[in-house]
């Protein structure tokens, strides 16, 4: 076991290597004019502000990203600063990457755990009940349900909800953090969580949405795969009630592959909800990396590329590893 | 083997039947009863038939056909169909209050050199051009006449009537020569009489300057025996002059210029207005209208010009409005003025711009035709200037923007003119192409790859499975947003911007499909039928496309209606982040992030809202096809 971990951890470094290679090289490909003008119109929007002039900010970004090393070259010592965590300043922020990923991760993990978290306590029983009722009623209203969340997208959603509840009823403020009449100094550290938590309504509403319809129908075909099986039937067979072969023989098996995608998306829960956060406001990753590229800030966009990829193996990683420790049927070499 | 054929039951069972159906007639009466093999008891079907029937059964799935047929038909037909393109704009003829003329004091004088020699004079230029300021020294003490020194040059001002001036060159300084006050002697170019008497005085009196035989010396005191001397000398004879005016000329023919010799001789007559006066070889006489209205007459007594303090122009900047409307506004400007007021409204006779012309309306005379219409007229205070506008009803060619849904246009028009329902069927043309397009090309790559990692195995597969590891690993949604604000920058072409889209789409997405293709062929390349390919020796291309590609179909088919669905998400997402397809290319996704801003969502739902239905109806319909297709071709489903 120890060692398939080490091999596949082993195997992640490599791909990571490359696939950062790829962006990398799409990155150095950017015309040259480009991250001129961008440096130029920040050097001049910040000069303002005390912050750097545009030789400094080029001469940072040839520093810290190896701009002018070629492109292998450039790509080593990128990468011997990022893995000492030196991603450089943002441009867009202006302050180092990591502080700023550091200052609105929370808030993006919070609310992406929240979604989970109701996610997966509606999805999974929903599911279990359509592949046990199949072509009832029930399944056609959850496989339906679930498709038109899966087919939703997410700006449709999310523009529904704030037309109902922010613009209609008024419940809900249509975007940011904070109410207009929050004031930072009045606020205790529970009418604060409060206010957050009420902005965090609509997103988390928005993610669960569109969120759940896959969860919903990867139980569910899971759960008929199972229910198909033998020891189900020599369960039933042996005259074991309905309600211990459905739950204890067939959902624990339904578990199996469902803990195994819900581990792998752990690590998601750190990588934001790019377009939820950015139509919301919401002060988080995805909508902090969002606005950095478009803008052209290239120390993030390298930042938030890399926590991404990182994020996604290691997501593939746990996956792999739960699956082999869910599972004592997997043999693992 | 040689008449084997594998479906060679079904085609027995097939001629039986239709055997049967020949005796029916015969002996359908009689009730034979059934045999094990009787085709009513047992009915082998074709693969195909097999996978039809099932998916027929499955009522989600025709739904999600059906909403697709009609989706095709209504994107490509429908859009060829449909009178209206996506980038036609709608005009409305409708009347909008625009501004006709503007009536106003004029905000500064115009000068006139009295002789056109004195233009070039350097020190009469200068005088043009600080004549205004004076002026406004002299309005603001009250004083009709101003003297002002400055350097050499003594300037006379002179206010004639309101709003005449005259300015002219009066005196000139020159240096006289020295004087000795305890000697009482003269040091100059020229002895004037008694003058070195009045200067000892006035050296006593500590005096700057003192007047003499029409002369002034001015006295500066160098040292006690030396006096420096200065003489003003007034100028004699015709005089370097400068008229300025805020009073407008308008003739009463008003195509007729106004020569500017014209309007010198008025304002050098207008003092007397009892006298007539001549120009050129006619003579002209001053009539008082009212208090501020002069009018000038020809010999024959007809009015030839008329003097009014206000200038009324077309808003355009040209003075070319007829006398009497200018009468009628400087009539009401002045009324207004007195209650100061700032509004009014009057009915008059006004011409109306054709709006498909831009030009007046003529009749056959060539006359601009006039209808009355209610004239507003509306006071306008910029940087203490104060001028009228007259406005009115004009009919103007507009753009319809935001029409609620009519007859004419099923769902209103956006805020570009455009028909909204045109731009639903191209949109949702463009969305599908690019749907088709990215999964067509995500297909051929994946199978290829996924194909060849499958068949060969070993070093090829390890390469090709950490390629498709990498490229899993590569997020598409920044990637994308990255290059989209690249294309931003640098405003490349909305149909290059959806190529380019499309390619890396679809380069971005193929790692799916080549896994999934791979492991149908890892477990396909074990089976027999492949052995038998390979031992009738067949080439290694053919047994991978020819006989394991067609087996990894019907997943493939599955994962392509899927992938469809989400290819159009994608694109959506990206045209409505303003990043994907641009304007004037319609796309759904755009469509519905030209109104996104809060005011727009809430007053134009029924822009956004159907929009935002059709891609879902879309997606979901791949994804009903997609689902229903897989359990029709994998029957283990079915309990």
């Amino acid at each position: 076991m120890f060692k398939f971990i080490v091999k596949r951890l082993l195997l992640s470094v490599v791909i990571f290597f490359f696939a950062m290679f790829l962006i990398y090289t799409l990155i150095y490909c950017l015309p040259t004019s480009y991250v001129e003008s961008t440096a130029r119109e920040l050097a001049s929007a910040s000069s303002k502000m005390g912050g750097k002039t545009y030789h400094e900010w080029l001469e940072q970004l040839n520093e810290e990203y190896g701009m002018n090393k070629g492109l292998v070259g450039g790509y080593f010592s990128w990468l011997g600063n990022a893995v000492q965590g030196k991603f450089g300043d943002s441009w867009k922020w202006n302050m180092p990457c990591t502080e700023k990923f550091s200052k609105v991760i929370w808030n993006s993990f919070f609310l992406g755990l929240v979604a989970f978290i109701i996610e997966t306590l509606i999805a999974i029983p929903l599911g279990v009940l359509a592949a046990r009722k199949q072509y009832s009623i029930t399944d056609y209203t959850v496989t339906c349900v679930s498709l038109i969340g899966i087919s939703l997208p997410t700006f449709f959603v999310a523009t529904i909800l704030k037309l109902v509840f922010a613009v209609r009823l008024q419940w809900f403020d249509i975007s940011g953090m904070h109410s207009r009449d929050y004031i930072a100094e009045n606020a205790t550290a529970w009418t604060s969580f409060l206010d957050v938590a009420k902005h965090f309504v609509l997103p988390a509403l928005t993610l669960i949405f569109v969120g759940i319809g896959g969860l919903m129908r990867y139980t569910r075909t899971n759960m008929l795969e199972v229910l198909n099986a033998d020891y189900i039937r020599t369960a039933r067979a042996k005259g074991l009630p309905e309600s211990k072969v459905i739950g204890y023989h067939a959902f624990r098996n339904t578990l199996i592959p469902i803990v195994t995608i819900l581990g792998g998306s752990l690590p998601g829960l750190f990588s934001g909800a790019l377009i939820t956060e950015t139509l919301f406001a919401l002060d988080g990753i995805g909508y902090a990396s969002y606005y950095s590229m478009t803008g052209g800030d290239i120390p993030f966009t390298m930042f938030y590329l890399s926590l991404m990829s990182i994020l996604t193996l290691l997501g593939n990683l746990i996956s792999d590893i739960l699956y082999a420790v869910v599972d004592p049927r997997v043999r693992v070499n | 083997m040689a008449d084997y054929k594998p479906n060679h039951l079904n085609e027995k069972l097939k001629e039986r039947e239709q055997e049967e159906l020949k005796n029916k007639d015969l002996n359908s009466s009689e009730n034979k009863p059934l045999a094990l093999d009787d085709s009513q008891r047992v009915k082998v079907l074709s693969p195909a038939r097999l996978v039809t029937k099932r998916f027929l059964k499955n009522k989600l799935a025709i739904t999600g056909l059906a909403i697709l047929i009609v989706m095709f038909t209504m994107c490509f037909l429908g859009a060829a169909l449909y009178p209206y393109g996506q980038t036609d704009k709608f005009y409305k003829i409708a009347p909008l209050e625009l501004d006709y003329a503007v009536c106003g004091e004029l905000s500064s004088y115009t000068k006139y050199f009295v002789n056109e020699a004195d233009m070039n004079d350097p020190v009469l230029d200068d005088l043009k051009l600080k004549f205004d300021s004076y002026i406004i020294q002299m309005e603001s003490s009250n004083e009709t006449e101003l003297s002002v020194l400055q350097g050499d040059i003594e300037f006379i001002i002179e206010k004639v009537v309101d709003r005449v001036y005259v300015g002219y060159i009066a005196a000139q300084m020159e240096d006289f020569g020295t004087f000795d006050p305890i000697l009482g002697e003269i040091t100059a170019g020229e002895t004037v009489e008694g003058l070195a008497e009045v200067l000892s005085s006035a050296v006593k009196e500590k005096k700057e300057s003192v007047e003499f035989d029409g002369d002034i010396y001015f006295i500066k005191q160098v040292s006690k025996t030396k006096v420096s001397l200065s003489r003003l000398t007034a100028i004699d004879g015709e005089k370097k002059t400068i008229i300025a005016t805020k009073l407008v000329f308008d003739a009463v023919n008003h195509k007729e210029q106004i020569d500017n010799k014209f309007k010198i001789a008025v304002l050098q007559n207008i003092a007397d207005q009892t006298k007539p006066f001549t120009y050129g070889d006619k003579s002209y006489s001053f009539d008082q209208e009212d208090s501020d209205n002069l009018i000038i007459k020809d010999e024959s007594g007809d009015p030839y010009v008329y003097i009014s303090r206000y200038s009324t122009r077309h808003a355009s900047g040209e003075d070319s409005l007829d006398l009497t409307f200018k009468m009628k506004a400087a009539s009401i400007v002045d009324q207004l003025e007195a209650e100061n007021a700032a509004t009014y409204s009057f009915e008059y006779e006004v011409p109306q711009i054709n709006p498909d012309t831009e030009q007046y309306d003529l009749d056959e005379n060539g006359n601009i035709i006039l209808t009355k219409e209610t004239v507003n007229v509306v006071r306008k205070e910029t940087a203490g200037e104060r001028s009228f506008y007259f406005k009115y009803n004009m009919n103007r060619k507009l753009i319809t923007i935001y029409e609620k849904p009519s007859a004419a246009h099923i769902l209103g028009t956006d805020g570009d003119g455009y028909d909204v329902f045109a731009r639903i069927l191209f949109g949702g043309r463009v969305s599908l192409l690019v749907g088709f397009v990215v999964v067509i090309l995500e297909t051929i790559l994946g199978v290829i790859m996924g194909g060849i990692a499958g068949f060969f195995g070993g070093w090829v597969d390890t390469l090709i499975m950490r390629l498709v590891d990498i490229f899993y690993c590569i997020p598409t949604m920044p990637i994308m947003i990255i290059l989209a604000s690249v294309f931003d920058a640098y405003k490349v072409d909305p149909y290059q911007r959806l190529f380019w889209m499309m390619v890396l789409l679809g380069v971005l997405g193929w790692s799916g499909i080549a896994r999934l293709v791979r492991g149908q062929i890892l477990s396909l390349r074990e089976q027999e039928f492949m052995i038998a390919a390979e031992a009738t020796g067949l080439r290694t291309s053919k047994r991978i496309f020819k006989h394991l590609v067609p087996n990894v179909m019907p997943q493939l088919i599955v994962s392509m209606t899927m992938g469809l669905g989400g290819v159009i998400l994608t694109e959506s997402s990206l045209s409505f982040l303003g990043l994907g397809v641009k304007h004037p290319l319609a796309t759904w996704g755009n469509m519905i992030n030209s109104v996104s801003t809060i005011e727009a969502m809430k007053s134009y739902t029924y822009i956004w809202v159907p929009v935002g239905i059709l891609i879902c109806l879309t997606v979901i319909a791949f994804n009903f096809v997609g689902d229903g297709l897989r359990d029709a071709f994998d029957p283990k489903m079915k309990r």
